[in-house]
């Protein structure tokens, strides 16, 4: 089933909605949520939690993209849940890596606190990501979006884990200079 | 925590981002088709380059054909390392510059990809799932189901939660759906693992996956170079040494297994490469290190550093490396030199080695001796 089709049983309050989303989707979102949370029982109840935010977003939201939307959903409530576990120290993963990693892209001695609206940081992000090469743009996105691994990434895409690294060390560093030029301070 | 927020904020992309990276996959398969047929003209390459000199006559007596240099890095920007000493990337490579060649084999790349990006001339698919299958029971596993991937370009394997994938290449993929523990006395982590326990793990593991390595004569390939963090991260390969000095240089590029850690220090992945080496196009003569050097500051090379070679002061160190990628249609050897990049020092001290790839074959046997013209992408 289409896309728009999914979205018009939605707005149909048809409970069919939920399970073609599940159909087509479900492995989407079930490898985002077991990427950050690297736990079946936990990554399917985010999984499930996700149907049920979309089913109540919809109406009246009317996603232009489907997939990244259910994505985004599943993201945000994996890292969350990570969150959550962390506090209760029983994380220590690929999260805890990917944002060691991210410590490079922020300022550790500006001390004006200059916060920006939720979504400007983004918008500037997006700015960069949209003016570098497409291939780094896609391994930056997987490691720091879908939370993929280093070796997953590089299987995926055909190249070395060096290179891999290679790619994310260099955009890290570029991503920083950016957002310094923009006068964005994390 | 401040990257805390940078995570918040990249989950807040562009919905297109988003989706472009969840399919570019198939994206970059047709583009590869496309690189093969176009390579000439690669206006998109990282290195854009220009022909040198006009070669001498090579040895007629020889009958050797011309070799033409494959001027795609892979179009995945920059290979380089991080290390404090160039010495700690070395991953045991059977050549060093005290060794004198007087020449190599080259060969064809059996494999290569069509104008959709699907592998044509490797293995069929029956040979894939042929292989499949006999790296199940060389393993003892009972098979489940045998399959072709959606993309049809791999089979599938799934025996119980151990899936192998067989690649036109020869390539063999185990992956462990629950990973495997290994005995307590083994340390085996992508970080924070010394020289030698990952020595020691490594040795474990040849032995203990014998039958699917294959190998006679194991040699280790430990890789470690550091991540920003400044923890050395190692990868656990191996090679098959067997054989007179050539055969162990053919050994170390072609024929390797690899294994790969969970994050809980457990065998998640085996990875087994075997080139197929059947098509042979000739013994090339080979120049020596010696000369390789001369013509890298000729900027007779092919990188994908994004920065002019710092000078000969900066050359770090040089090996001697066949490209095995699937950009190459044929096998051939190259002088690789590690040259420090000053500007891309760090502040804990990590010094980065950029990679600058000089051919071993003589200028004379080559149809496009790359000559590095100050391009970038």
């Amino acid at each position: 089933m289409d896309d728009h089709a999914i979205i018009e049983l939605f707005y149909s309050r048809s409970e069919t909605a939920i399970h073609e989303t599940s159909q087509k989707y479900g492995n989407y979102c079930s490898r985002i949520a077991m990427n950050i949370l690297a736990n079946k029982e936990d990554s399917e109840e985010c999984v499930s939690d996700t149907y049920f935010k979309t089913w109540n977003a919809i109406p009246p939201q009317r996603p232009e993209v489907l997939r990244s939307f259910l994505g985004r959903i599943t993201r945000n409530l994996s890292l969350n849940r990570y969150k959550e576990k962390r506090r209760q120290k029983r994380g220590g993963d690929e999260v805890d890596l990917l944002l060691s990693e991210l410590e490079g892209c922020v300022s550790s001695d500006h001390t004006v606190e200059t916060e920006l609206e939720r979504g400007r940081i983004a918008g500037t992000i997006n700015k960069f990501l949209y003016s570098i090469e497409i291939e780094h743009r896609v391994i930056f996105i997987r490691r720091y979006w879908y939370v993929d691994s280093i070796s997953s990434i590089a299987k995926r895409l055909g190249v070395s884990e060096s290179k891999v690294k290679s790619v994310l060390f260099r955009t890290r560093n570029r991503l920083r200079a950016y957002l310094e030029k923009e006068g964005v301070w994390i | 925590m401040k990257s805390e927020k940078l995570l918040d904020e990249i989950g807040l992309i562009d919905d297109r981002l988003i989706a472009e990276a969840e399919t570019y996959e198939a994206k970059r398969k047709k583009k590869k088709g496309r690189w093969l047929g176009l390579a000439a003209v690669a206006a998109c390459a990282a290195i854009i380059f220009s022909l040198g000199l006009i070669p001498k006559e090579p040895d007629p007596s020889l009958g050797l054909p011309k070799l033409t240099i494959n001027e795609n890095m892979g179009d995945y920007g920059f290979e380089g390392f991080l290390a404090y000493d160039v010495k700690e990337l070395s991953d045991g490579n059977p050549w060093n510059e005290n060794d004198r060649i007087d020449t190599l084999p080259v060969f064809r790349n059996p494999v290569s990809y069509d104008a959709a990006g699907l592998p044509i001339n490797g293995l069929s698919e029956e040979q894939m799932m042929q292989t499949a299958k006999d790296t199940a029971e060389t393993m003892e596993l009972a098979i489940d189901s045998v399959s072709l991937s959606a993309s049809g370009d791999e089979a599938v394997a799934i025996c119980g939660d151990v899936t192998i994938n067989a690649e036109p290449d020869g390539g063999i993929r185990i992956i462990f759906g629950s990973s495997v523990q290994l005995p307590e006395e083994y340390r085996f982590t992508f970080h924070d693992t010394t020289q030698k326990e990952a020595q020691d793990v490594l040795q474990y593991l040849l032995s203990e996956y014998q039958a699917v390595s294959g190998l006679k004569s194991p040699s280790l390939s430990l890789f470690g170079d550091y991540n920003i963090n400044g923890q050395r991260t190692f990868s656990y390969d191996a090679f098959e040494s067997e054989g007179d000095f050539i055969q162990r240089i053919l050994g170390y590029n072609f024929n390797r297994i690899s294994f790969s850690p969970d994050d809980e220090g457990k065998l998640w992945i085996i990875d087994r490469y075997k080139a197929n080496l059947s098509q042979k196009i000739g013994d090339y003569p080979i120049i020596t290190a010696q000369k390789a050097r001369e013509l890298l500051l000729q900027k007779k090379y092919i990188t994908s550093v994004p920065e002019k070679m710092p000078g000969e002061k900066m050359i770090a160190g040089v090996e001697l490396i066949y490209r095995t990628s699937h950009y190459d249609e044929i096998f051939m050897p190259y002088y690789r030199f590690l040259v420090e990049l000053p500007s891309m020092k760090m502040e804990n001290g990590l010094k980065t080695f950029g990679a600058f790839y000089v051919p071993a074959v003589g200028e004379a046997y080559l149809t496009n001796m790359p000559r590095w013209n100050g391009n970038f992408n």
